[in-house]
């Protein structure tokens, strides 16, 4: 077979599926014909492989039964299964061609004459060649692209594959796409796990592998493609029925999901393609142990004798042979997933709220303006207060675009929970509520490890071996339980545990050895909040879960930086609650503006506990130079934000000066102001590397004067006079 | 039709060409009296004095920051970057707006003059001033046929090290 018969095969078939595609439910005699006229063409060119003949007849057939049949829905689903399988084939089949000339011509003019080093390899790679495209690709470009060419920042080629240029933009794509099929099928493994004959998630996990199957074919990762197909032939068998998703099948698809994952996170970094490319011994093991789980003697006894005879022949069921005998009435659930969401680059979603942004700051300078020159115009002033409305409904529209929903997390979060109760040999139900509750995108992604985190710690450390249990007549399973749940403008993640609680006298006895509290009789939370601290574990043992002293104190940093906060509550003997309370969205915040030296701060709302004009007397002077303030007997340290800025004391008029009182969770400070202006939402920005290093301020943002007002940040300032 | 490929051909020819032998447009700007300018690729635009946002306890070649269409840009005074005296604000003051390729930067300069062609061959090295005056800034110094520029090197004019910021660690509040 040569070049050209290969282009027409992959032509045709991509003909037909158009055909099919656009063919709705209505099959006509027509469309029958011209998709059998093509199919015919198609099994007479692939002479040889012999597959490709036969799932081109496959398809005639499911055309011709959709034709005749009364369910034509139900049957048309078929047919583009069929086809699908078919363009697998020859996909197959096109990794396997040797030479690929006519292909040239479809890739652009390569690098610019003047960078040598950028296109020398592709010309190696995309010119007629001898070499395998396999060999060329996996070895190619690795010897010879010199790093630099590796590293330079473009937009254009990342190599090529069988002469098709490979952009930056597919290999996100192929990522991003990767990635949910990866949370999908392990999500419908889990759920198999529990309910092994739940057609909806075999459909599922089978629909995944196959869709990673066939894009990462199409980027040239020939072992993630072995991979995903060894998968998807045992999910394929598993949906049959002849295979149990049971023992040490369930756990490879586990394995291959894991594996999958790690490659394809990995490809975030466009520059590791070829490396991604490459074969790695664990990834051929796996493969390999999927195989072989399609060779144990099925579970039903009338499909035993076909199943042996299949293994006997060395039989390896090639891509989507399923298909032919497992016409399942399942439905299509990509369908209507794709009806529903649009992929969008994170990227131009937020260049879309920031602009949104600018619009509302820049409608409230067109009314500020309209104030200050006395514009009386009724008809101006009502169109201009319409359009700000819209805007904010346009702000509050945009700004939901970015939540999503936190059951994606929830799902790593079972599994984390089922692995590590495994590992210690514990009985442990992970259960989860709320998790339709939606968060800023990127919070969800910052708050993923933190609740890792806290449900490995809880099955470590919270629950009790199952011996234990029932020694203290409690159930033989323990119980986690995640919850989120909206409360204001923020969120509350708690994950909880039925184990024996805190062992307040253990982490104080701790606690005090390492210094962290005093000889003082600590409060319960003082005490419980010494877990946080880094290297702190009272676990005798270091184990590979936990135990290394290292997981909460990262909980406590990464809420920190999430401006939100976490509690612990504890029972002795009953179990353990830790609450963590995160923003709804970082982009924005209420805030209070303050004036500072004819300056205007903004002080984040959730921080602020109080405002009051300090009595004389109430301020106090320790050691001659700090000042504190005294709070219903409560010592707060004082700071003058004019000294704190390096300003001179403000002359004489201080009847509107206020101490606000501020707690960043860990500590309190009252802050000395010149006047409090009024509330108001922000926008957060960056301030940028230049002022990274100024402790008291956490960002900027852009008030509605179009002047930029300085962020405080409380955490920050309270730092500052702990330390000294 | 293939003239016009030649055609196109030899003037790409001939622009790469002018590009390596090193004809670069380069902006300059006064700062009293003496020129200086930067290169014309790493300016994205001029903009006019506007309100800057004193941070506090930045060295007094930071002025502060200003809202540029809604990104928040640090401005440095470039006069006391240099050591010189701080003039006051005039009609002609200006920022420039610098690409530092990971951030925009403002400088505050005192007047923009025009835009400069000056070829490699017309750029000395920059002339060592003694152990007083820091000249690791300077790319080098352009001729044209009437004066002279001293060529700022951006990234270097703008790099912020430990050194050049010296924010104290703690506010000065002994005396309190």
């Amino acid at each position: 077979m040569d070049q050209f018969r290969m282009n027409e095969l992959e032509m045709n078939v991509d003909v037909a599926s158009t055909l099919v595609a656009h063919l709705d439910e209505k099959v006509d005699t027509d469309s029958v014909e011209i998709v059998r006229t093509i199919m015919q063409r198609v099994a007479v060119d692939s002479a040889n492989p012999e597959t490709v003949r036969a799932h081109a007849q496959a398809v005639v057939e499911a055309i011709e039964r959709a034709a005749s049949s009364d369910a034509p829905e139900d049957s048309m689903t078929r047919v583009t299964r069929a086809l699908d399988t078919l363009q697998d084939d020859v996909r197959m089949l096109r990794l396997s061609f040797p030479t690929h000339e006519t292909s040239v011509s479809q890739r652009q003019d390569p690098a610019p004459p003047d960078n040598p080093s950028e296109s020398a390899p592709e010309c190696q790679l995309s010119g007629p060649s001898s070499v395998a495209p396999e060999e060329a690709c996996t070895q190619g470009p690795c010897e010879n692209s010199p790093p630099a060419a590796a590293e330079a920042p473009t937009e254009h080629a990342r190599g090529t594959y069988l002469g098709f240029e490979i952009t930056q933009a597919d290999i996100i794509d192929f990522v991003a796409e990767a990635q949910e099929c990866v949370t999908l099928a392990e999500n419908a493994l889990i759920k198999l796990e529990s309910d092994p004959k739940d057609s909806a998630a075999l459909n599922e996990a089978f629909r995944c592998f196959h869709n990673i199957k066939g894009s990462s074919g199409m980027l040239g990762l020939v072992k993630l493609q072995e991979l995903a197909h060894a998968a998807e032939s045992v999910m394929g068998r598993i949906r049959e029925g002849s295979l149990g998703c049971v023992g040490f099948v369930s756990q490879a698809l586990f394995s291959a999901v894991d594996v999958i994952r790690s490659i394809v996170r990995q490809l975030k970094d466009p520059s590791s393609l070829e490396l991604a490319r490459t074969s790695s011994p664990e990834v051929d093991r796996l493969t390999q142990s999927l195989w072989d789980c399609l060779s144990v003697s099925p579970q039903r006894s009338d499909l035993e004798s076909r199943a042996r005879s299949m293994s006997d022949a060395g039989v390896r069921p090639p891509g989507g042979c399923i298909v032919e005998d497992s016409w399942s009435d399942d439905r299509e659930p990509s369908k209507q997933r794709s009806d529903e969401y649009v992929r969008v680059r994170l990227g131009r979603l937020d260049s879309l709220v920031d602009l949104i942004g600018e619009l509302v700051i820049a409608d409230s300078m067109v009314r500020n303006r309209m104030d200050s020159l006395g514009i009386a115009n009724t008809g101006l002033a009502s169109s201009v207060s319409q359009m700000s409305k819209i805007m904010r409904q346009l702000q509050e529209t945009a700004l939901a675009m970015r939540l999503v929903p936190l059951s994606g997390v929830f799902s790593k979060l079972s599994r984390v929970a089922r692995d590590t109760s495994r590992k210690l040999g514990k009985d442990v139900i992970a259960s989860f509520e709320g998790e339709d509750t939606e968060l800023d995108r990127s919070i969800v992604d910052e708050i993923s490890l933190p609740l890792v985190h806290m449900v490995r710690n809880a099955v470590d450390h919270g629950i009790e071996p199952p011996e234990e249990r029932l020694r203290r007549g409690k159930p033989r399973t323990g119980h986690v339980l995640v919850s989120a749940r909206h409360k204001g403008g923020t969120v509350i993640i708690s994950v909880e545990d039925d184990g024996h609680g805190l062992d307040r006298a253990k982490i104080l006895a701790k606690a005090r050895a390492l210094g962290l509290i005093g000889a003082e009789e600590p409060d319960d939370q003082a005490v419980y909040r010494c877990v946080f601290h880094p290297g702190f574990s009272t676990s005798e043992q270091v184990t590979e879960v936990s135990g290394r002293g290292v997981g909460l104190d990262v909980v406590k940093k990464a809420v920190d930086n999430l401006r939100g906060r976490i509690d612990i509550e504890t029972y002795p003997g009953k179990g353990t609650r830790m609450c963590i309370t995160v923003p709804l969205s970082m982009a924005i915040i209420d805030g209070m503006l303050v004036s500072v030296g004819g300056v205007r701060y903004v002080i984040p709302l959730h921080a602020i506990l109080e405002a009051l004009r300090p009595r004389p007397g109430q301020v106090v002077t320790v050691g001659g130079r700090q000042e504190l303030l005294d709070i219903r007997s409560n010592l707060v340290p004082l700071i003058r934000l004019r000294r704190l800025f390096g300003l001179p004391d403000d002359p004489g008029n201080s009847s509107d000066s206020l101490a606000v009182v501020c707690s960043d969770g860990s500590g309190q400070c009252a802050l000395w102001i010149d006047s409090l202006i009024g509330q108001q939402q922000v926008v957060i920005k960056p301030l940028g590397e230049l002022f990274r290093d100024v402790p008291f301020l956490s960002g900027a943002t852009v008030l509605e004067n179009g002047r930029v007002g300085l962020i405080l940040d409380i955490g920050g300032i309270v730092r500052l006079f702990r330390e000294r | 039709m293939s003239q016009i490929r030649e055609f196109s051909e030899e003037s790409s020819a001939q622009g790469h060409q002018a590009g390596s032998r090193g004809m670069h447009k380069y902006l300059t700007f006064a700062l009293g009296n003496e020129e200086y300018g930067l290169d014309i690729l790493r300016v994205r635009e001029i903009i006019g004095l506007m309100e800057i946002t004193n941070v506090p306890k930045m060295p007094e070649c930071v002025r502060g920051v200003i809202n540029l269409r809604g990104k928040v840009i640090p401005v440095v005074d470039l006069r006391a970057k240099f050591g010189m005296t701080r003039a006051p604000d005039t009609q002609e003051t200006c920022i420039i707006v610098a690409d530092l390729g990971n951030a925009l930067m403002g400088i505050v300069v005192d007047r923009v003059r025009e835009v400069l062609d000056i070829s490699t061959e017309d750029i000395e090295a920059p002339p060592s001033l003694g152990a007083d005056i820091d000249t690791h800034f300077i790319l080098g110094i352009g001729k044209t046929k009437d004066k002279v520029v001293l060529l700022l090197d951006v990234e270097k004019v703008l790099a912020f090290d430990s050194q050049s910021v010296v924010i104290p660690k703690l506010p000065a509040t002994k005396e309190v």
